[in-house]
């Protein structure tokens, strides 16, 4: 070997053509990655990125969704529930005030009843009375004249007779208290 | 006795002596940092092989100067 | 690689091992890095290599196009492969060295990636290729310089020219008499040094893992002889040229680790070189 320009198949002597090719081929590959392969790769990338990240943010709406949805049925049952709570606290007074007229009704009844039956009572008993004393006093009348028309002489004949117009009193005033009654 | 051969690959030879060991320098202790900080094992790695590859530059020159250097055989 | 070996074997004759008078083990030299020109013009000639370059180019496009040309939101199996691809370039390397810009730059480093991880991978494809077009300066200088060009354009875009080169000369925060020193030092190592390590290393490893393969497949070769005058040295050199192969498939599953560490090495540099230019330097 001699020197590195005197020779000509020396080792590191690069060769133009290869020189030339390498270039060429070297800007064919950047040239197809930069304008055509390495958009597509970044794309899908992106593509890809965005639906994982676009899945968690709907996954994480949902969610915040349902929470919210809970929320609400939440709040709606409690004020349901007060609001029967409240029902039940407005149907139980009702009830008690109701039970209370009722009573205080059956009691101005009752009283009035007895009232009633009181006034009725006297007002018979005065009847009764007016009548008895008309009638003692006829029947005295009657029984003294038939003592005095039996001639009072037979002892028997008194008891008779005193018999008698105690059957008849006693028939005459259940005909008067049958009369009455009716 | 009569050698023959190329003196210029004795001096290659010489020349890759001190970036073999500098080379086996940088992958063992790179090797230990990573063994100490496993978490720090990417710039670690990427650090080695620059070491590697600024050490490796006194062999290289020596390839190179061991073909472009003229010769003669005894 | 191992056609060449045979080339290189057979062209030492009847000879082989064991075989008195025989011419004894030619190594390959790096005569199997320079496959004869099929068609030339001018300065111009289409090679092994440019042919290759060429399936480079059909191999990359033809994978990243049939994975992505039918995108879903749901992968299929080769189109999650392809995402791993690039999110590897953009999580593991563009993002940590460049920063929050990592993402415009992904693409060249991708390019990068990907064309030099085919390159190199075609000095283990057995028939069509075995013989890694990164093997040869042209290929790796090209895009080192490319590389290089690239990062100081965006330094001087991001930074602005003047403070841009100030950065690298003076390295800020550093008392003055120790400029005598550095400025030398970095303006070497900056802008010589750091291209000519780029495209160098890439190019010495396949250079020098292919050799070694191509040196383990003529061993092999050269070896093998059951033909030996004596049977028992035949019998012998089999066993010898089967270790030989053994070695050869294990440095070739070695070879295709430091393949693919290189085509990442070269575009982790790359980063670096490109993330020092876009933040100023502290």
């Amino acid at each position: 070997m001699g020197l590195l320009a005197a020779e000509e198949n020396h080792i590191l002597m690069p060769h133009t053509s290869e020189l030339v090719f390498g270039l060429i081929a070297f800007a064919i590959i950047l040239f197809a990655f930069w304008t055509k392969i390495l958009p597509r790769v970044t794309t899908t990338l992106d593509e890809r990125a965005d639906a994982i990240e676009g899945g968690i943010e709907r996954a994480k709406a949902a969610e915040a969704e349902a929470r919210e949805t809970l929320q609400q049925y939440q709040a709606q049952l409690a004020e349901i529930r007060a609001e029967r709570n409240a029902e039940i606290e407005k149907a139980k007074q009702q009830g008690a005030a109701i039970i209370a007229e009722m009573r205080e009704q059956a009691q101005v009844e009752a009283r009035k009843i007895v009232e009633n039956a009181h006034a009725q009572i006297e007002a018979e008993r005065q009847q009764a009375v007016a009548r008895l004393r008309v009638e003692i006093g006829t029947l005295s009348t009657e029984l003294a004249e038939r003592i005095v028309g039996e001639a009072l002489s037979d002892d028997a004949a008194q008891s008779r007779v005193i018999d008698r117009f105690l059957d008849e009193l006693e028939s005459q005033d259940r005909a008067g208290s049958q009369a009455e009654a009716r | 006795m009569e050698i023959l051969g190329n003196l210029n690959v004795i001096g290659y030879g010489l020349a890759a002596i001190g970036p073999g060991i500098g080379v086996g320098i940088v992958f063992g202790l790179g090797n230990q940092a990573i063994a100490r900080q496993p978490e720090l094992r990417g710039p670690l790695q990427l650090n080695i092989y620059l070491g590697m590859a600024l050490v490796e530059a006194l062999a290289i020159l020596g390839f190179v100067l061991a073909f472009a250097l003229p010769y003669t055989s005894s | 690689m191992s056609a060449n070996a045979h080339v290189l074997a057979a062209e030492d004759g009847d000879g082989g091992l064991f075989t008195p008078g025989g011419p004894g083990f030619a190594p390959p030299t790096t005569d199997i890095f320079f496959p004869p020109p099929i068609v030339e013009f001018g300065p111009f000639a289409i090679s092994k290599y440019t042919v290759l370059l060429a399936l480079t180019v059909v191999v990359v496009l033809g994978f990243w196009f049939a994975t992505t040309s039918k995108m879903k939101l749901v992968p299929s199996r080769w189109q999650s492969v392809a995402e791993m691809g690039y999110l590897f370039i953009r999580d593991q390397v563009a993002r940590p060295t460049i920063g929050k810009q990592g993402d415009r730059y992904v693409p060249l480093l991708i390019t990068l990636f990907f064309m030099i991880l085919v390159m190199n991978l075609w000095g283990v494809v057995p028939l069509v290729g075995q013989l890694p077009v990164t093997a040869n300066t042209a290929v790796p200088i090209v895009l080192a310089l490319i590389v290089y060009v690239f990062w100081n354009v965006v330094g001087i875009r991001k930074q602005g020219g003047w403070r841009y080169f100030r950065d690298i000369l003076f390295m800020p925060g550093v008392p003055w008499p120790f400029y005598i020193i550095l400025t030398p030092i970095e303006v070497i190592s900056t802008l010589i040094v750091r291209p000519v390590t780029h495209a160098v290393r890439l190019f010495a490893n396949m250079f020098a893992g292919h050799l070694l393969l191509a040196t383990f497949a003529a061993a092999g070769f050269y070896m093998f002889n059951p033909g030996a005058p004596d049977a028992l040295l035949g019998a012998v050199s089999v066993v010898f040229s089967g270790f030989a192969f053994l070695g050869f498939f294990a440095f070739t599953l070695l070879e295709i680790v430091i393949m693919s560490l290189q085509a990442f090495v070269f575009v982790l540099l790359t980063a670096v070189y490109i993330g020092g230019a876009v933040e100023p330097a502290h």
